[in-house]
């Protein structure tokens, strides 16, 4: 259980934030996971909402390109409430079952294709050191061109800001599903 | 030096992007830091900036403590733009110098000292988030009985915002602004 009461239906909104419910419910097919808290400041969900619908559905990054940079993101993070939830959405995409496990494990850039291990590589840096080397930059940046890589960096951000949100308020996934390592 | 070329004339837009710098220059002034990037896509600029506008405009949150927030993520996340930026903005919401430079100066994992309590449950907070990514219910609570549940959401989306501008910022290599605060050791 989330440790702050959660916003779970609409009727628990003011009528003037109601829209933002909508436009979740419309992009995404539910309203779930960080929306929950996040409706406490309705423009905030909104707007946050916004963003990641650019980022996850309007993005010319290769769908298996994306769910796996957003999978090392939320491991990095230790968002267990995405990595349930996009685990299967990897899977949709065509990542690999060892992909996904060199992920899960930690192993990471170790286990992936040469592609993939770019991608992980830059993911891994920007989150944990705060900085991408020369090289790593420059091939993703060959690969994807200026505006590619600011999306991607964006991508890797978006899911640090959810993630963040989730792991304050200890937002689970359901039961049942691909769970994180302790 | 940026490692990507920055927008900051109108005119490196399309026409059709116009209303988008438009609105991202006109609450703060000028297109800043992190949406001279992002404007290689108008529209992800705009939808990113409208959520640092609101929480930084039209927040309920005291200045202060939002300040306060946003200062201790630029330090854990080494966001040098950020600290730049916000040093400034810090002091002009009334943030104590020495809280300014105990956080600057905590040193990587380590602990900020000189800090009141108030402004102690605020630098914890978001330090232990960003570093282990969890909170301790103590902080929480703490938290939550100053500035309610709304407050702490806002509190805790502002930390979230600011990681991802952090990530661009970084990856990109964008530095203070001549003239602002450098952001010690990093």
């Amino acid at each position: 259980m989330p440790r702050i009461p959660v916003v779970a239906t609409k009727d628990a909104l003011p009528a003037e934030h109601h829209a933002v419910w909508d436009g979740i419910l419309a992009s995404r097919g539910r309203v779930a996971g960080p929306w929950l808290v996040m409706l406490h400041v309705p423009p905030v969900a909104g707007m946050v909402a916004h963003l990641g619908a650019l980022l996850r559905f309007d993005l010319p990054l290769p769908g298996a390109i994306r769910e796996m940079v957003i999978l090392v993101a939320v491991r990095e993070v230790k968002c267990a409430f995405e990595w349930a939830a996009h685990v299967p959405l990897a899977r949709n995409e065509g990542v690999s079952e060892s992909t996904v496990a060199a992920i899960r494990d930690g192993r990471a850039p170790e286990g992936l294709t040469p592609e993939e291990a770019e991608y992980a590589t830059f993911a891994l840096q920007v989150l944990r050191k705060h900085r991408v080397d020369d090289a790593t930059f420059q091939k993703l940046e060959q690969r994807l061109g200026q505006r590619g890589l600011l999306e991607l960096t964006s991508l890797i951000g978006y899911y640090c800001l959810v993630g963040t949100v989730m792991n304050a308020f200890e937002v689970e996934p359901p039961p049942g599903g691909e769970a994180l390592p302790d | 030096m940026s490692r990507i070329p920055l927008i900051t004339q109108k005119d490196q837009l399309a026409p059709e992007f116009h209303d988008h710098y438009d609105r991202l220059a006109a609450r703060r002034g000028s297109i800043v830091g992190p949406f001279r990037l992002l404007l290689h896509n108008p529209e992800l600029a705009v939808r990113a900036g409208d959520i640092g506008a609101y929480l930084r405009f039209d927040g309920a949150l005291p200045r202060e403590v939002a300040e306060i927030v946003i200062l201790t993520a630029a330090r854990e996340m080494d966001a040098r733009y950020v600290w730049g930026d916000h040093t400034l903005l810090g002091r002009q919401a009334g943030v104590r110098e020495a809280c300014i430079q105990a956080i600057g100066n905590t040193p990587t994992g380590g602990e900020t000292k000189g800090l009141t309590p108030e402004e102690a449950e605020i630098v914890e907070y978001v330090q232990e988030l960003v570093r282990t990514q969890r909170v301790s219910d103590a902080k929480v609570q703490a938290l939550e009985a100053r500035f309610g549940v709304e407050g702490l959401v806002e509190l805790t989306a502002t930390i979230a915002y600011y990681r991802m501008l952090a990530c661009v910022l970084n990856t990109c290599q964008i530095d203070a602004d001549p003239g602002k605060d450098i952001l010690p050791n990093s």
